[in-house]
């Protein structure tokens, strides 16, 4: 999303802005002035160009990952004409590799399976035909794509079977959000699970047997695509 | 993006001339009227892109509004809705290849970009159909990818979320 000297977008500050600090910033022609993906700090006593870097998520409420950047993989977008990145010489693949969910849900909020979700939004979507007759009910432009999104990521046949199987693992350590990214990658492989969902890897040596087995029992009730 | 099955309280302005003393008519309309906001606001912060109404909880007593005479109903209802979770794995498809960098789409977020440095790999590669290659492996347009999702931020004024993500780490990348 490099931006060609658009609204909002700066070149970094060098080394010698008085608090070495150095913003990089997104932005977008159409875009408000809040439209920022990221910051990035160099410490003073870092900010040439290979000094580590934090970084935090903007609004969204999660907690702020510090990643550095590395010369392999540096993570900083500049916006602007001759803009660049800082960069450093940590390692930023193991950094994202390692990025662990983060849930950020409401007080009143289920997490729903893609294997739920497409069961829901099925019958949903078999009442569409009467909805649509009534041309006041608007149904929203989302779900579309949405309904889609949730068939094609269901890798199941029945959610319920899913539930079943997944629900054990509380026991073991594992919380909802991982269930969840469980149910909705469908792994062939518990090396699968274990390099996509970096936060199980504390409780290896609780629920490897467990999920293990759970991925056994998934294989069976796989839908063929 | 995770599915989320939210319990909401909204109010919901019936104008007098819809009002029915008849008691179904009166719900319909509120529902109607529901459906309608629900499509108009798109999506929110909190809870994320709405999909669909699901469940109609409770019609609380309505309170007049002196001026217009209309009625505003508070309702809780529940709704599946979408959002982004940092550090979750996603499947998207490869819309739009820069040099920079790609764009994906998912579901309902058009706003996905995966920059060149998350995939240092891949070498970009211009031409009519610009694409980032990989020994036998490409990235081009219409490419299903599977991602982690670094980061977001939510557009008030497109009431959309813009996604980062990157395909550095294993089992990541086209599928």
């Amino acid at each position: 999303m490099a931006n060609r000297g658009g609204k909002g977008s700066y070149p970094p500050s060098k080394s010698g802005a008085p608090n070495g600090r150095q913003m990089v910033l997104i932005s977008d022609d159409s875009d408000s002035d809040s439209d920022d993906f990221f910051e990035e700090e160099a410490p003073p006593t870092h900010s040439k160009s290979n000094g580590k870097a934090s970084s935090d998520s903007l609004k969204t409420g999660g907690k702020a990952s510090s990643f550095s950047n590395g010369s392999k993989g540096g993570k900083a977008f500049s916006a602007g004409k001759g803009g660049k990145g800082s960069a450093s010489n940590a390692k930023p693949a193991m950094s994202d590799a390692e990025l662990k969910l983060q849930l950020d849900m409401s007080p009143n909020s289920i997490l729903l399976t893609n294997c739920e979700a497409a069961e829901m939004l099925q019958k949903i979507q078999g009442h569409m035909a009467i909805l649509s007759e009534d041309p006041k009910i608007k149904i929203p432009e989302s779900f579309d794509k949405a309904f889609q999104y949730a068939k094609e990521g269901n890798h199941f046949t029945s959610a319920k079977l899913v539930k079943e199987i997944l629900e054990p693992l509380k026991d073991y350590g594992v919380n909802d959000g991982e269930i969840c990214m469980i149910a909705n990658i469908g792994p062939e492989t518990i090396e699968e699970v274990y390099a996509l969902i970096p936060s199980l890897k504390a409780t290896r040596s609780i629920n490897e047997g467990k999920i293990a087995e759970a991925l056994t029992a998934l294989a069976n009730i796989k839908a063929s695509k | 993006m995770v599915f989320l099955q939210a319990e909401m309280c909204w109010n919901v302005l019936i104008s007098a001339g819809q009002l029915s003393p008849k008691g179904l008519l009166l719900r319909k309309s509120i529902i109607v009227r529901l459906l309608e906001d629900v499509t108009n606001r798109k999506a929110s912060k909190e809870h994320g892109y709405y999909i669909a109404v699901n469940g109609l909880k409770e019609i609380s007593d309505g309170k007049i509004r002196e001026l217009t005479g209309g009625v505003l109903f508070p309702v809780t209802f529940t709704c599946i809705t979408q959002r982004p979770m940092k550090g979750e794995i996603m499947v998207g498809s490869v819309e739009k290849i820069l040099k920079h960098g790609v764009f994906l789409k998912s579901g309902p977020m058009e706003n996905i970009f995966m920059s060149a440095k998350s995939m240092s790999d891949y070498k970009y590669m211009a031409g009519e159909n610009p694409m980032f290659m990989k020994d036998y492996s490409k990235l081009e347009k219409y490419t299903i990818v599977r991602f982690k999702v670094m980061g977001f931020c939510w557009m008030e004024a497109d009431r959309q979320f813009r996604l980062l993500a990157t395909m550095a780490g294993d089992f990541l990348g086209p599928l």
